[in-house]
């Protein structure tokens, strides 16, 4: 009896060795993401130890708390970027663009040196603003403290939360066709009910999925707590992990459990959030054949001008400081003789130390840059036009570590190593970090990859194919090339979070690896405030350098102007 | 109940709107007219008051609503429904709330709501689709929502942004009479802005003819396509044969001669002999005579291609001549001529139109 086997390859038939590859690749991506989770859950698998974990612990208790508690931010940061995204989209402002520009690269400045800033303004001791506050004649104490969780929740609104949210939800606004809005002017309701009614419940789903996602990162947020929380008493999730496995010996099993528990928290999120994600109103949402701008008249001015003061206390204020910061000859303090001196920045430029961390940064952050691009497209490319076997699955595993905090895929790759000898090679070298950084940028990576892929013309490839070309020479010869702009921005993207880095690597890092966003941690932890801000002016004006050429390269989240 | 005059509005340095005036008489429909880009659109958005112009009046209802940069009421106060293109029904209220929303905003009674919005939905046939959501509508049950919603509270005017556009052909037939049931029943004034000239022709009481900013001509539909004020209109408004062409003869008896033939018309030029012009006519102006004696005006050429359509022919005709024009003309199937045969196009002269070059 014959045996019928049905081909059919509307994507293409693969010849068997580059469909091998193909598996390999797939097969690879599985390992590396599934790991980590699969380490932490088996770490933790023991009874006792979630009962030590739990219950007998306070600390580990109020970590979990206090993070939870600081994850609030999340949903009013929504909203208030909600506000100045559409603000900025809706009206015509004088200065709009500048804001928005302003927005985005705060979206990319390292919150590390932020935080030193807010601390020469907001410090008990010193701060500026303490200070400024208390020369006045009904104020006899400093009204506010950086290391509280006010303090922490500041700096977070005010850095990150915010300018991330108007940098997310800008498309969505602009996506949102303006007649929707005129239809309910004509209808008889005024600007603020249409706001009201219309806008805000049209795109409730993407509010609430970038709620979701700050809340997401939010749990995972771990230099600003170690920086603030820690002199206050107030730890957090990731804060506690770092002094359990800080501990001699480490505490894994400790720092396994805590971890299964926020990792599953963490998995419902993002289970939620890609079913809410998927469920929006695309449909009908048009082509976003956005008209003219309203008219507010004069109004528009204050807007604008309030809209320039959260630019100045988010990123030039904060900017500032740090640069202020960088020449003082003690940190803070304005009133001594002669405050300021070039001596930190001598002192560091000159140190062995620093130049190796530069140069162990640059690599880190190149190495993950160009591998990681290469690697997600490889992998978006199976996903979205092969028909290997598991390519749905691996679909689903390359979004994972987007809701894996940094400092868990650190401690469970260190346990990895530690575990077993034969993986003993990767701890402290720069490769297990690129490796590292990878897998944390796969999510973004592989997802902006697939809609790029999708984009080109399957025609495309199939006449590369009928020519004669394999898949792989097909992948290299045309979708490559075809995707171009796409490679440029991520490979941004990952650079930076490469640069930005700390909580991932913290605990792989060795003598030899050290980075530069290691060495300011470690410096503004040993209260060496002021060489730690000439590291931070340094990362910070690579970090501007390298989004302004990717923004001359095309990834932008700027408003393109209403044209009739 | 619609009085515009001297409407501007540029943006950037593009004047899109370039003093236009019209108005609209209670129950009318008048349809703007024009191709893209022509500035109807605009015309549309600054009688809703969703742009403010830089110049002129818009009255509604007897009312000043916009005059220049000094007067302009917010769209919510003007009295009037919107239709676009987009529908832009809202994906977060169901058929019900999207078309009882302009009652709402007025603040009415909730239990009239409810009897209005139920007899809106008997009058656009949506029958029990009530509390679906849009999401779950066809193309041409949101397009109803969208006329429902606006006609609910009964606008003064109703602005309609290239209604039927988004809808597939038959469809877009069976709407263009619905849609012309309702405002006869309802005896709305409209105001119609389209690029499609079949829809303008059949739907409307008058058409305004768009062009770069400014309206080259308005009047009743067989008005604009037998009478054309300007080469424009002719050419956008129905199917047009241009020659080229010189005028001879007396200014009282003109003659136009194309090619090595020539043509009499029988309209009054004011062009003077020697002017170049265009001849354009109505491909229904043209007739073949493949016998040997033409009568009348007519004009001699050859057969270059000919091309089989089903129902019909279509001739490539090569009018004799140093210069090189071709017409393509329709023909009777039973009329079979084959490439290379000599023919006479049969002229009407009263159908003609002579437009200076």
């Amino acid at each position: 009896m014959a045996v019928v086997t049905t081909v059919s390859a509307p994507r293409g038939h693969w010849p068997r060795m580059q469909g091998a590859l193909g598996m390999l690749v797939l097969a690879l991506v599985a390992l590396v993401t599934l790991a980590p989770v699969l380490v932490v859950i088996f770490g933790a698998i023991e009874a006792d130890v979630w009962r030590e974990t739990f219950i007998e612990s306070a600390a580990n208790r109020g970590a979990l708390g206090y993070s939870f508690l600081l994850a609030l931010r999340a949903p009013v940061a929504a909203l208030i970027g909600f506000l100045i995204a559409w603000l900025l989209i809706r009206i015509e402002l004088p200065g709009g663009r500048l804001i928005e520009f302003a927005m985005w690269v705060t979206f990319f400045i390292p919150l590390l040196p932020v935080t030193l800033s807010w601390i020469l303004l907001l410090n008990p001791h010193y701060g500026l603003v303490n200070k400024a506050l208390m020369s006045l004649p009904f104020v006899h104490s400093p009204p506010f403290d950086i290391y509280s969780v006010g303090g922490i929740l500041w700096v977070h609104i005010v850095a990150s939360s915010v300018p991330v949210m108007v940098v997310i939800l800008g498309p969505a606004i602009r996506q949102l066709d303006a007649s929707f809005e005129e239809v309910g002017r004509t209808c008889g309701s005024g600007p603020v009910a249409v706001f009201r009614q219309i806008t805000l419940p049209i795109l409730a789903p993407a509010i609430l999925t970038g709620t979701l996602a700050g809340f997401i990162k939010s749990l995972e947020a771990f230099e600003v707590e170690q920086l603030l929380g820690r002199p206050a008493g107030i730890f957090v999730y990731s804060t506690r992990i770092y002094d359990l496995v800080s501990w001699e010996p480490p505490k894994f099993k400790d720092a396994m459990a805590l971890s299964t528990f926020v990792l599953l928290v963490l998995l419902l999120i993002a289970l939620f959030y890609q079913r809410l994600s998927r469920r929006d109103y695309a449909t009908v949402l048009g082509r976003g054949a956005s008209f003219g701008r309203l008219e507010i008249g004069r109004a528009r001015w204050l807007v604008s001008a309030a809209l320039f003061l959260v630019v100045a206390i988010s990123l030039i204020c904060p900017l500032f400081m740090l640069v202020f910061g960088s020449f003082m000859k003690l940190f803070g303090f304005f009133n001594i003789p002669a405050p300021y001196t070039i001596d930190h920045w001598h002192e560091v430029l000159v140190d062995p130390i620093f130049l190796r961390s530069l140069t162990n940064s640059l690599l880190l952050s190149v190495g993950a840059g160009i591998g990681g691009v290469l690697i997600y497209a490889v992998v978006a490319y199976l996903i979205v036009r092969s028909r290997l076997p598991g390519r749905g699955v691996v679909d689903l595993l390359a979004w994972l570590p987007w809701s894996i905090p940094g400092i868990l895929l650190g401690v469970s790759v260190l346990w990895l190593i530690l575990a077993s000898p034969l993986l003993s090679f990767l701890y402290g070298s720069l490769a297990s970090l690129i490796l590292m950084m990878i897998v944390a940028q796969m999510p973004i990576g592989v997802h902006m990859m697939k809609t790029s892929v999708r984009q080109i013309a399957v025609e495309l490839e199939h006449a590369s194919r009928v020519c004669g070309a394999g898949p792989v020479r097909t992948f290299f010869a045309i979708v490559l090339p075809l995707i171009r702009p796409m490679l440029v921005s991520i490979f941004v993207i990952v650079f930076i979070s490469a640069l930005r880095d700390i909580s991932t690597i913290i605990f792989l890092a060795g003598a030899g690896s050290q980075t530069l966003s290691l060495l300011m941690m470690q410096l503004a932890t040993s209260s060496n405030l002021e060489a730690s801000a000439v590291i931070g002016v340094i990362t910070t004006a690579i970090v501007v350098v390298a989004a302004l050429l990717a923004r001359g390269f095309g990834l932008t989240v700027t408003a393109q102007r209403p044209s009739r | 109940m619609l009085r515009v005059r001297g409407l501007t509005k540029s943006f950037g340095s593009t004047r899109v709107v370039n003093g236009i005036s019209f108005d609209l008489r209670p129950g009318e429909v008048l349809t703007l007219l024009g191709p893209s880009g022509c500035g109807k659109s605009t015309t549309l958005r600054l009688i809703a008051g969703l742009e403010q112009p830089d110049a002129g009046e818009v009255w509604v209802g007897g009312r000043l609503v916009a005059s220049g940069e000094r007067i302009m009421v917010p769209p919510e106060g003007r009295r009037i429904g919107l239709v676009f293109q987009s529908y832009a029904i809202w994906p977060h209220m169901t058929v019900m709330e999207n078309i009882g929303y302009p009652l709402k905003a007025r603040r009415i009674d909730r239990d009239i709501i409810a009897a209005k919005v139920a007899e809106m939905i008997r009058l656009v046939r949506l029958d029990g689709l009530g509390s679906r959501m849009p999401t779950e509508l066809s193309g041409g049950q949101q397009q109803r929502v969208a006329l429902a919603r606006a006609l609910v509270y009964e606008p003064d005017l109703l602005l309609l942004d290239e209604p039927l556009s988004n809808l597939d052909s038959a469809l877009r037939k069976e709407m263009r009479v619905q849609l012309r049931a309702l405002q006869s029943r309802l005896a709305t004034t409209m105001l119609y802005v389209t690029h499609d000239q079949e829809e303008a022709m059949s739907l409307s009481s008058r058409v305004a003819v768009m062009n770069h900013g400014v309206i080259e001509q308005v009047g009743a539909p067989d008005e604009v396509y037998e009478r054309p004020a300007t080469r424009f209109v002719q050419g956008f408004v129905g199917r047009t044969i241009r020659l080229r062409g010189m005028i001879e003869g007396d200014a009282a008896r003109p003659r136009v001669r194309i090619g090595t033939g020539t043509i009499a018309p029988a309209i009054e030029s004011p062009l003077g002999p020697g002017t170049a012009v265009e001849v354009a006519m109505r491909p229904e102006d043209v007739t073949l005579q493949s016998g040997s004696e033409p009568n009348g005006n007519w004009l001699a050429g050859q057969i270059i291609e000919v091309t089989y359509y089903g129902d019909r022919l279509e001739y490539a005709i090569r009018i004799d001549g140093p210069e090189e024009q071709v017409v393509t003309v329709d023909a009777d199937k039973r009329q079979r001529a084959a490439r290379g045969d000599r023919i006479h196009l049969g002229v009407d002269g009263a159908g003609m139109k002579l437009w200076p070059l």
